[in-house]
């Protein structure tokens, strides 16, 4: 840096005086030979240096970054010069003591002789645009990154500088440190205001007007920075950023954070795995769902349940994805933890109003989980030990800068406590783990392929024999293929499976083993096409063929007599064709407009009853059925679904968004108890079945506070809902060969109001949210079943209508940071006895309407403390600490309220799954 | 690992999975006014049939059920055939008919019209033949103490859906034998005649769980092992001799899955996975008002009944021993000591007590929880089928 300064004004010092005397000294200079392809300028300038015995002195930024062919043979070094700088506004000057000065200016410009450039002979290579600057300054052997951030870079051909008009910069935004994408990042120019952000794959793509600009990145957690670019033409960049290191200094934020006031979807919310380590949770694993709950809008039944109820959906109609992998079941250990090992997860989006048209299948929102790549420098890793789980993750560079993995696994170790424990809970057992390896590849610079295998299992068994195990299997493979600036490519398949089962053999005659599993294969085409500054476009299609074997009943062991029952497999294609186009039509007024074509085909074998027609499903109602051969199309759905939205930005720091979407779903999770169970079963649409389908349409306005530190948000939104399924009373849902009789249609809607506060720079940062909402549902056709609560609106199980979050961490020191958050919400609904009568012995309740009372509310504190260890970069390991409580106050919130006939008395009981306050300890270690 | 480390641990598990998360609850809201008819009972031609009608009453009511009194109830044959119950006088709303001669060719159904006039009538059923049960068997473990189970096959393979209702009766001594008793007209103590001793007591306690149980899962209709009732370890019921009757029923498919949806809205409700409670639909409607909800299911068919005992013998560690917390007090033979202590405070004399080497100088007595057996719930009259 210092050396580069002291060129420049001995350059400035030089020129003064001898600008007149520049094309004096041509005649005695020596001669150059240079063959050079596809060389940087530097490259070129340091075998010029070498042969002509001059000293050259430039600035490296000042340098053309684009690559060079040149093709001399022993030419005078000022011809040779003039060819290296032709196209370009470098200028240099030659001194009698064999220095030349090269730097850019216009005097020294003038005065050169015009045939200087008309004999050029340098070749540009016209691939040179899908080079990278980064490899261009590893050549250059100077990749000093403050330096970065001045030097100039240069995009496209020269040739064409003059010409007017629009033209495309894209590339990836990397951490410097571990290879890793950067999703989200902010690229911007400030005038022209144009920003658009990096996709989960790091990639951005934008238009720029020709000319030299200031293109400024940000992204959380990262340094801010900057990069001058002179763009000709269309061309590839690729910027790395450096990972903030925290000061004690005022963090300076600049308008462009505002990313929520300039994005075009609403109802998003998106969270890094940074914040989700930060939040405060029971046994001290940081968990990427219970943070989810904690968004506005995004409601559960309890605390044994991972289960998210969406702006009124229920649980089964969230699309949880992880790296395009669908998980059926994202609870461990009784719904206590969550599927997703926090060490492997880059971050969680969540999509619950504007649902992009390449996402579809489920009603209510869209839960995109992705993992992180590895380190693509070093091998690193990191464990954490808890009270009851511990994990670790190793991760590093395969084939360094290309190919790297991360490989991450938990395991529990809870059962040496339940053995412990008296009695009567001596024979429980609970344990569970998970796997994930995933592995990016880089083929070239424009193709990338992604692995990512996922697998958990669960067992427990509560104190009897019957033992219940389930877990998720996921493997895919996607594949990004770069075609041009403009277009991208990514191509997914995978299998996706769900299983679980129940065994007894306590008593021989009874023995069992009841199993069930899901099984899915899909394929994905999507691709990204930025036709102009103005219109992006999203297209593709996806298929996905469903097999159920719905249960199966076998007998354990010689003298069972159960008889095996096994119900009839079900297959089902479902497959879509999207396109959606986002268009700025003013710098204010954005729309996106997307359809979804949704197609499903309920596939033979089967055999399919046949009811009496208008009459509801039953054993009485049953005619006959129908016998169909394989690959038949039993039934089929298809509907287009609309995804439109719009946002209209009234000043810098307020915008208002609007949102209207259609969706379809045609797999259903049939449930009678109140948190989502392991042992629930999914059940594909069939001829008697019909898909749900939901529209929502929303409104939001969003202001930014105090230089943009402060997001606000208010978004309302109104959600129609057909065809939902509910059980019946006393319904059977597990091995019914015609579940169709068991269970209900229900109409829903559902509406509410979200409120968000955030602030997530600086010492203090957190959110608070507020959401009042009610989900209500409606069973009055006669003909769909049994009427519920006199086909009166009946709130939903998840209905709760106030709840306000806090979540927040206040920094005291680098190494020191206090975690809060308090969250409060009205008690869910619950149906209460009524009346109380005698029957068999026993006074028995008597139950009337479905959940016409609820439990009390619910409030919860937790406070927890994150310690690190000293924050040396060079050292064997990273410690640091997590304490806390969980439910500070040890309010016993309940959990459900039942009554229950025990030894001929009705009593009355309120279940808390936290009776208490409950501290725990957490260590985690990075290598 | 540190033992205190370990009990902490320990500690915060059992406070998360299973501590005191377990509270009373009462509801704070009113229910409304239900006063439903609820009717239980079973029709059979091999032994009384017994309806008991009674009515709901509010949650927080104070439990007592109404019984429904001058009702008019009789059993209806699709033969077209006609068999009145007879109301219990004094019988809480019991109406019972000894015997019937039913027939598995014929379905019934029930006719109920009410004292305030209103009709209502189930559903015909089937009337089903309950095979005889095989035997009722027991195992002993010294965690759990006694289970008792019913065995019961079908070799036609057409019950499949059964119910089971029991009666279990034991003997007990109380912990102190009283051998004289007072006589509060003389003032006197007397020698205690056998007709009214109080030191062995019987005690009966009928079922208060519904206990279901179906085969239809199985390849043949068999049931085995069916659990009827667990009985501690070390406790009272087996202290001396234990006797359990049991009533099988058949039941038919809709009656089965009524009186499951009872039995899961009223005994397995609130842990995590638990099904939510749902409203439940019989098979007696009223004529009167179709919307009229009535509790109930009326099921018809023969019953099979078996008893068995269990003697403290045959459970060789089965320990059982009543202590008396009350020390035995010497009550003097004067008037006013037999006033005082009989009379006043109820003390019970158990025998004579005599001075050193001496005349007798009082009674030696206490108080009728140690001596009266049945201040613990049971009677002093021997059941007649109780062996001697």
């Amino acid at each position: 840096m210092n050396r580069t300064i002291y060129y420049q004004s001995f350059i400035i010092a030089c020129l003064l005086f001898a600008l007149n005397r520049a094309h004096a000294q041509n005649d005695k200079q020596p001669l150059v030979t240079v063959h050079l392809k596809d060389t940087s300028m530097a490259v070129i300038l340091k075998e010029v240096e070498l042969q002509s015995g001059y000293r050259l002195y430039y600035d490296t930024a000042d340098l053309d970054t684009a690559k060079l062919s040149i093709q001399v043979d022993q030419q005078p070094l000022v011809k040779v010069l003039g060819e290296v700088f032709s196209g370009t506004d470098l200028t240099y000057f030659i001194d009698r003591q064999q220095h030349v000065f090269i730097s850019k200016g216009e005097p020294v410009h003038e005065g050169l002789p015009a045939d200087f450039f008309e004999s050029t002979a340098v070749i540009r290579d016209t691939a040179r645009t899908g080079e990278s600057v980064r490899d261009d300054l590893e050549e250059a052997s100077k990749p000093q990154v403050a330096t970065l951030e001045n030097k100039l870079y240069v995009i496209g051909d020269k040739s064409t500088a003059g010409l007017p008009g629009v033209v495309n910069v894209a590339g990836f935004v990397r951490d410097a440190k571990t290879g890793e994408p950067i999703v989200g990042a902010s690229i911007y120019t400030e005038k022209p205001r144009i920003g658009v952000a990096s996709d989960q794959y790091g990639y951005y793509s934008i238009s720029l007007p020709r000319g030299r600009h200031i293109l400024n990145i940000q992204s959380i957690g990262m340094r801010d920075t900057r990069r001058l670019l002179q763009v000709h033409g269309d061309g590839k960049m690729n910027i790395d950023l450096q990972t903030q290191v925290l000061t004690l200094k005022k963090v300076t934020v600049s308008a462009e954070k505002a990313s929520n006031i300039r994005r075009m979807e609403m109802g998003v919310q998106k969270i890094d795995i940074k914040t989700i380590k930060q939040v405060p949770v029971v046994f001290g694993e940081a968990d990427v769902l219970r943070v989810v709950m904690t968004l506005p809008g995004v409601k559960t039944v309890g605390e044994a349940s991972t289960g998210l109820n969406v702006r009124g959906g229920s649980a089964d109609q969230n699309l949880v994805l992880f790296n395009d992998a669908t998980i059926y079941n994202t609870a461990h250990f009784f719904g206590l933890f969550s599927a997703f090992n926090p060490e492997v997860v880059k971050d969680v989006e969540l999509y619950k109003s504007s649902i992009p048209a390449r996402f579809g299948g489920r009603l209510s929102s869209v839960l995109d989980i992705s993992s992180r790549e590895g380190n693509k420098k070093n091998i690193t890793g990191s464990a954490g030990v808890g009270l009851l789980t511990s994990r670790l993750n190793i991760e590093g560079p395969l084939v360094k800068d290309k190919t790297s993995f991360i490989l991450g696994g938990r395991t529990t170790y809870a059962n040496w406590l339940l053995a412990n424990l008296p009695d009567q809970y001596k024979h429980s057992r609970a344990s569970f783990y998970d796997l994930n390896l995933n592995i990016s590849h880089a083929m070239g610079k424009k193709d990338n392929l992604y692995f990512t295998g996922y697998m958990s299992q669960d067992h427990f068994n509560l104190n009897n024999d019957t033992t219940y195990g389930y877990g998720n299997r996921n493997i895919s493979l996607k594949w990004k293929h770069i075609f041009s600036n403009k277009l991208y490519s990514i191509i997914a398949g995978g299998y996706d499976r769900y299983q679980y089962n129940i065994t007894s053999t306590e008593n021989a005659v009874n023995a069992y083993k009841l199993g069930f599993d899901i099984n899915q294969l899909y394929f994905k085409a999507h691709f990204n096409y930025f036709l102009n500054a103005n219109h992006t476009f999203e297209f593709g299609l996806t298929t996905l063929r469903y097999n159920i074997h719905p249960g199966s009943y076998q007998p354990v062991g010689k003298s069972s007599l159960v008889a095996p029952d096994v119900l009839q497999p079900e297959q089902a294609l479902e497959s879509a064709l999207y396109l959606s186009d986002r268009y700025a039509i003013t710098n204010s007024l954005s729309v996106e407009g997307g359809i979804r074509y949704s197609m499903y085909n309920y596939l033979g074998p089967s055999v399919v009853n046949n009811y009496a027609a208008g009459q509801p499903y039953s054993n009485g109602t049953l005619i006959d059925s129908t016998r169909y051969g394989s690959g038949a199309f039993i039934k089929t759905y298809a509907k287009p679904e609309y995804r439109l939205s719009a946002r209209y930005i009234l000043t810098e720091n307020l915008s208002i968004k609007a949102g209207y979407n259609t969706q379809q779903q045609y797999i259903h999770a049939l449930s009678n108890t109140t948190a989502m169970a392991p042992t629930d079963i999914w059940k594909l649409s069939d001829p008697h079945i019909k898909p749900q389908s939901g529209d929502q349409v929303s409104l939001g306005l969003y202001r930014n506070l105090k230089n943009n530190t402060i997001e606000t948000s208010v978004e309302v939104y109104y959600k129609r809902i057909r065809n939902f399924l509910d059980y019946g009373s006393g319904a059977q849902l597990i091995l019914n060969h015609h579940i169709e009789t068991d269970v209900l249609r229900t109409q829903g809607k559902a509406y509410g109001v979200e409120l968000l506060i955030k602030k997530l720079t600086g010492k203090f940062n957190g959110w608070f949210s507020y959401t009042y909402s009610r989900t209500l549902l409606r069973q009055d056709d006669p003909n769909a079943g049994e009427i519920i609560n006199r086909g009166e609106y009946y709130p939903a199980n998840y209905d709760k209508p106030h709840d306000a979050t806090f979540v927040g961490n206040y920094r005291f020191t680098h190494r020191f940071s206090v975690s809060l958050n308090a969250t409060y919400s009205t008690g869910r609904p619950i149906t209460l006895p009524v009346g109380v009568f005698y029957y068999a012995g026993s006074y028995r309740t008597l139950y009337a309407d479905r959940n016409a009372y609820r439990i009390p509310d619910y409030f919860r504190t937790d406070l927890s403390m994150n310690i690190d260890g000293n924050h040396k970069v060079h050292q064997l390991t990273h410690n640091s600490w997590t304490i806390g409580v969980y439910n500070l106050t040890g309010r016993k919130n309940p959990y459900s309220v039942y009554y229950v006939s025990e030894g001929g008395a009705v009593n009355g009981y309120k279940l808390s799954i936290f009776g208490s306050a409950i501290p725990y300890v957490n260590y985690n270690i990075r290598f | 690992m540190t033992r205190i480390f370990k009990n902490i641990l320990l500690f915060f598990f059992l406070a998360v999975l299973f501590g005191r998360c377990k509270d009373k609850y009462d509801s704070p809201y009113k229910a409304p006014n239900t006063g439903y008819l609820v009717v239980e009972g079973y029709i059979t031609g091999n032994g009384p049939t017994q309806f008991t009608l009674s009515r709901t009453v509010n949650l927080s009511g104070n439990g007592v059920i109404p019984p429904e009194k001058g009702a008019l109830v009789q059993v209806e044959g699709t033969d077209n055939s006609i068999y009145p119950l007879t109301e219990v006088a004094n019988g809480n709303g019991l109406y019972v008919a000894n015997s019937m001669p039913l027939n598995a060719a014929t379905k019934y159904r029930l006719r109920i019209k009410t004292g305030d006039g209103r009709i209502y009538l189930s559903d015909t059923v089937p009337y089903k033949v309950t095979p005889p049960i095989d035997s009722i068997s027991w195992t002993y473990g010294p965690s759990y103490g006694l289970k008792i189970y019913a065995n019961t096959h079908d070799p036609a393979n057409a019950t499949h859906y059964y119910q089971w209702v029991y009666d279990e009766t034991w003997q007990y001594n109380a912990a102190e034998y009283a051998a004289y008793e007072y006589q509060k007209d003389q003032n006197q103590v007397v020698f205690r005649p056998d007709s009214e001793q109080i030191y062995t007591c019987w005690k009966e306690a009928p079922s208060t769980r519904l206990i279901l149980g179906n085969s239809t899962k199985l390849t043949q209709d068999e049931i085995y092992l069916q659990l009827l009732d667990q009985i501690p370890a070390n406790t009272q019921p087996l202290g001396i001799l234990f006797s359990i009757i049991v009533t099988q029923y058949a039941l038919t498919e809709d009656g089965y899955n009524f009186l499951t949806l009872m039995q899961k809205n009223t005994e397995s409700l609130g842990s995590i996975f638990d099904a939510q409670p749902s409203a439940l639909r019989g098979n007696i409607h009223s004529l009167s008002d179709p919307n009229e909800q009535v509790i109930g299911f009326v099921s018809a068919g023969t019953i099979e009944k078996q008893r068995i005992f269990i003697s403290r013998y045959q459970v060789p560690d089965w320990r059982y021993y009543l202590g008396c917390d009350l020390p035995d007090t010497i009550v003097g033979l004067s008037p006013d000591a037999l006033k005082h202590f009989y009379f006043e405070q109820s003390y019970i004399p158990l025998e004579a007590h005599y001075s050193f080497g001496g005349p007798q100088d009082g009674w030696t007595s206490n108080l009728p929880g140690c001596a009266d057996c049945r201040l613990q719930g049971g009677t002093t009259k021997k059941p007649a089928f109780w062996p001697n």
